[in-house]
């Protein structure tokens, strides 16, 4: 048969191959910053720009959106090319994507430090740029799918179903968790409330660990590591079992998140049933890849590119196992707010993808070159020292983690909390938040040392920007093979392969939602539970805005340490006007939920101001631009208006006599302080937020409750 | 208090079976097509990422590709 001659795109693939290594190291030196923040507070100088609140998530975002994203295209981009035997789709659409995405993160880097966010995690930029996203993810996927369709290889290889899978899925949560109404530009509220808001929300980020933090890296094992090892996967009958069974119960998982909320029983151990199943399924991508190796583990000992294989698919397998393990309820009651789960992130991020990748961009950079890589020494120093920080990391966390819920779980001998006061128990694990800052120093000096070690290769060899190669068409007569119920058949159909791939992923969110949805109009409406008033609505767009969600969660679970501590545990009635949720994930600080009338005005104003003065060694950040930032009074209409269009009851006409209302409010707390002694005015933002912290949890009396039981 | 307005839902118990029942057949379906793949096919697909290539530079200092 005739060849065709055609060349691979390998300019596209060195361009994210670049992009990868210049955000891996922003990311991670950002999570240096905000890692040594935790112990020394001071170190964000007092600008709001830099404070932990803020820019914890810039820190995931870049990791995961700039660092891991540009790493799966890069590998994309360099694999589908070779597997479909064709060069991309179309260049132009090529670097439309790349230069849209960098201009996404650049966006990110701007808007995340300003408190431009949604709050929601790993979804927090605002809504025009999630129409960015939508846009350069839409053009990627144009772009693949031309690629693929215009193929010389008749089957599609693992790897190219798992990034079809990604895809997908990917489309289907972005535009589902993004559903907001904009209530000005960069200001937007989502369309769910509460307990709905967190439902969709950690059905989005549980799957965006799925689907972007796994499939695509899973494609890349299935190509980079038969390639860096030289040999074929050691079974491709369990990658498709792997692929099928990942793709279809990893949708149902989400609500493990959310164990012990104000969520329906039903739908909490639907996500830990689903959990559970999910171990068979990854560890057999595990077996998959290790086995690979099976025979060649001297070869192991001697190729840095394969040990850092081996410790990516391991600390998949970890946890692809621990994940399940925390799911389960009493696992969970222990785990969940605490370190553990940072740690538990960590060997995923830290372990399974920045390991994956590092393997994948040595072996990868010399190849594009044309040459060996400058140096191996380097390159093995570079994974005992990121081994190392990974070790240290994980263990000061796991350490941490289990410590904090020991003391705050922990009553003394008389049946009264042991660690009343929750800073005791913040400052027993300082040693440990150091200990966590060395071991990501050190992972960071291993991506410094690959920087140099990848630079001297690019100069000690010349790009080859146009591979050459040729291929025979694709065969479009009927497949050679003819036995059995073909799978064959569908990697030969990639439009029916895209079509069933969407419906395992959907079956799932169905099921976890529909049910969700018939509730809303039942969700126990509460007498007493009343819309926020407009200054308590702009304090709470405060609250957003400075990222306090970071360090504070709003739900105390219906555990005795929780209610001694806390008061009366979170009923799903109590948030059907919280556009969005803010029941957080991670309690640095103590729970915020019933914090309303626990303190006077003045303890709140001088706390803000600096919380060392009234907590003496306390980490949270100084927050002395609210006392003198004058409140922006001017939106209070137009969010009224919004929140009217979502559901919230606010009579019409409302939104004129509001900011009036607004005032009045702001007199009474600023007039308060003055009584107080301080000489402070009722137009600056920190009375906005006393208003909404004053307000929280107190809604419901235990008069109101008894009445609902 | 969640649980009795759930229950007050119709036939909202109905909805983790049917999930176990479709995720049973998904994975009975499954398991028996791939039991019954080709290991001609299979050998094949699994060669897919090997092929070789004009690029024939190996990626280690010093080390050349064995093939
Ligand atoms: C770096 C994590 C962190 C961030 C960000 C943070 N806090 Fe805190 N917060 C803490 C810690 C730790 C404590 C406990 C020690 C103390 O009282 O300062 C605390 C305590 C509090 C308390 C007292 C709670 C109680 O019951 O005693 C309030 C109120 C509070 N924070 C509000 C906020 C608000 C509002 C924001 C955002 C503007 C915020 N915090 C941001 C860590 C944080």
């Amino acid at each position: 048969m005739e060849l065709e001659k055609f060349s691979y795109d390998n300019g596209i693939v060195r361009k994210f191959a670049l992009a990868t290594v210049l955000w891996g190291f922003i990311g991670m030196l950002v999570g240096v910053l905000i890692a040594t923040q935790l112990f020394m507070p001071a170190l964000n100088f007092d600008i709001s720009f830099l404070t932990f609140g803020r820019i914890r998530p810039l820190h995931t975002n870049a990791v995961i959106f700039a660092f891991v994203g540009n790493a799966i295209f890069t590998g994309v981009y360099y694999s589908l090319q070779r597997l479909c035997k064709a060069r991309m789709f179309n260049d132009l659409l090529s670097n439309i994507h790349f230069w849209g995405w960098q201009l996404i993160i650049v966006s990110a880097a701007i808007t995340l430090p300003l408190g431009l966010t949604t709050s929601k995690e790993y979804a927090e930029l605002e809504w025009p740029i999630d129409i960015a996203i939508a846009v350069v993810w839409i053009i990627f996927g144009i772009n693949m799918f031309g690629t693929i369709f215009k193929r010389r290889e008749k089957h599609m290889y693992v790897a190219i179903w798992f990034y079809i899978a990604t895809w997908v899925t990917i489309t289907v949560l972005h535009v589902v968790n993004s559903l907001e109404l904009p209530a000005s530009f960069m200001k937007s509220y989502p369309i769910y409330a509460g307990v709905q808001d967190a439902l969709v929300q950690w059905w989005y980020g549980h799957n965006a660990v799925a689907f972007f933090l796994t499939t695509p890296v899973l494609g890349l094992m299935y190509y980079f590591l038969p390639k860096a090892a030289n040999r074929p996967i050691y079974s491709y009958r369990l990658s498709i079992l792997h692929f099928w069974a990942l793709i279809f119960i990893y949708i149902w998982a989400g609500p493990h998140h959310l164990l012990y909320s104000a969520l329906p029983d039903w739908a909490q151990s639907l996500g830990t049933v689903f959990s559970i199943m999910l171990i068979a399924p990854s560890w057999g991508g595990m077996l998959n890849g290790l086995l690979t190796l099976r025979g060649a583990w001297d070869r192991v000992r001697e190729d840095p590119i394969l040990k850092f294989m081996v410790v990516a698919v391991t600390a998949y397998g970890m946890s692809t196992f621990e994940g399940p393990m925390l799911s389960l309820k009493n696992v969970n009651a222990i785990a969940h707010f605490t370190d553990w789960i940072i740690s538990h992130v960590h060997i995923g991020a830290l372990g399974w993808n920045g390991m994956l990748a590092f393997g994948m961009l040595y072996w990868l950079v010399p190849k594009l070159y044309r040459t060996d890589l400058y140096s191996k020494k380097l390159a093995n120093l570079h994974f005992w020292i990121a081994t190392l920080g990974i070790v240290f990391y994980a263990s000061s966390m796991y350490w941490a983690g289990i410590a904090q819920s020991l003391m705050w779980k922990q009553f003394d001998a008389s049946g009264v909390l042991q660690y009343p006061n929750f800073l005791e128990t913040v400052l027993q694990i300082i040693p440990m938040y150091m200990i966590r800052m060395f071991g990501g120093t050190l992972y960071l000096t291993g991506v410094v040392i690959m920087m140099y070690n990848l630079v001297k290769t690019m100069k000690q060899g010349s790009f080859l920007a146009e591979e050459a190669a040729e291929a025979p068409p694709m065969d479009k007569k009927p497949d050679r093979f003819v036995k059995g119920l073909r799978h064959r058949w569908l990697e030969g159909k990639a439009a029916v392969f895209t079509v069933l791939a969407f419906v395992a992923i959907l079956v799932g969110t169905l099921v976890e939602f529909v049910p969700m949805f018939m509730v809303k109009s039942n969700i126990p409406t509460i007498a007493s539970v009343k819309p926020y008033t407009p200054l308590e609505l702009q304090g709470r767009d405060i609250y957003i805005r400075e990222g306090c969600n970071n360090c504070h969660s709003q739900l105390i679970r219906p555990f005795r340490s929780e209610t001694e501590r806390y008061g009366e545990y979170s009923k799903a009635g109590e948030f059907v006007y919280d556009h969005p949720f803010l029941w957080g994930s991670k309690r640095t600080g103590p729970d915020l939920h019933r914090v309303g009338g626990k303190y006077p005005n003045l303890w709140h104003y001088l706390h803000m101001e600096n919380p060392r003065s009234m907590s003496p060694g306390s980490i949270m950040p100084s927050y002395p631009w609210l006392l003198t930032n004058d409140l922006d009074i001017s939106t209070t209409p137009t969010k009224i208006n919004v929140m009217r269009t979502l559901g919230v009851p606010y009579p019409d006409g409302y939104e004129e006599i509001a900011t009036d209302e607004l005032m009045a409010q702001a007199e009474q707390i600023a007039e308060d302080l003055q009584n107080a002694g301080i000489p402070a005015e009722p137009n600056k933002e920190i009375i906005a937020l006393i208003a909404y912290l004053q307000r929280l949890g107190t809604d419901i009396k235990a008069s109101d409750l008894s009445e609902n039981k | 208090m969640i649980k009795d307005t759930l229950q007050s839902i119709q036939g909202v118990d109905i909805f983790p079976i049917i999930s176990l029942f479709l995720f049973l057949i998904f994975f009975i379906v499954m398991v028996v097509w791939i039991s019954r793949l080709d290991k001609k096919y299979l050998k094949e697909m699994a060669q897919l990422p090997l092929e070789p290539e004009e690029n024939e530079f190996s990626n280690l200092a010093g080390e050349k590709n064995e093939k």
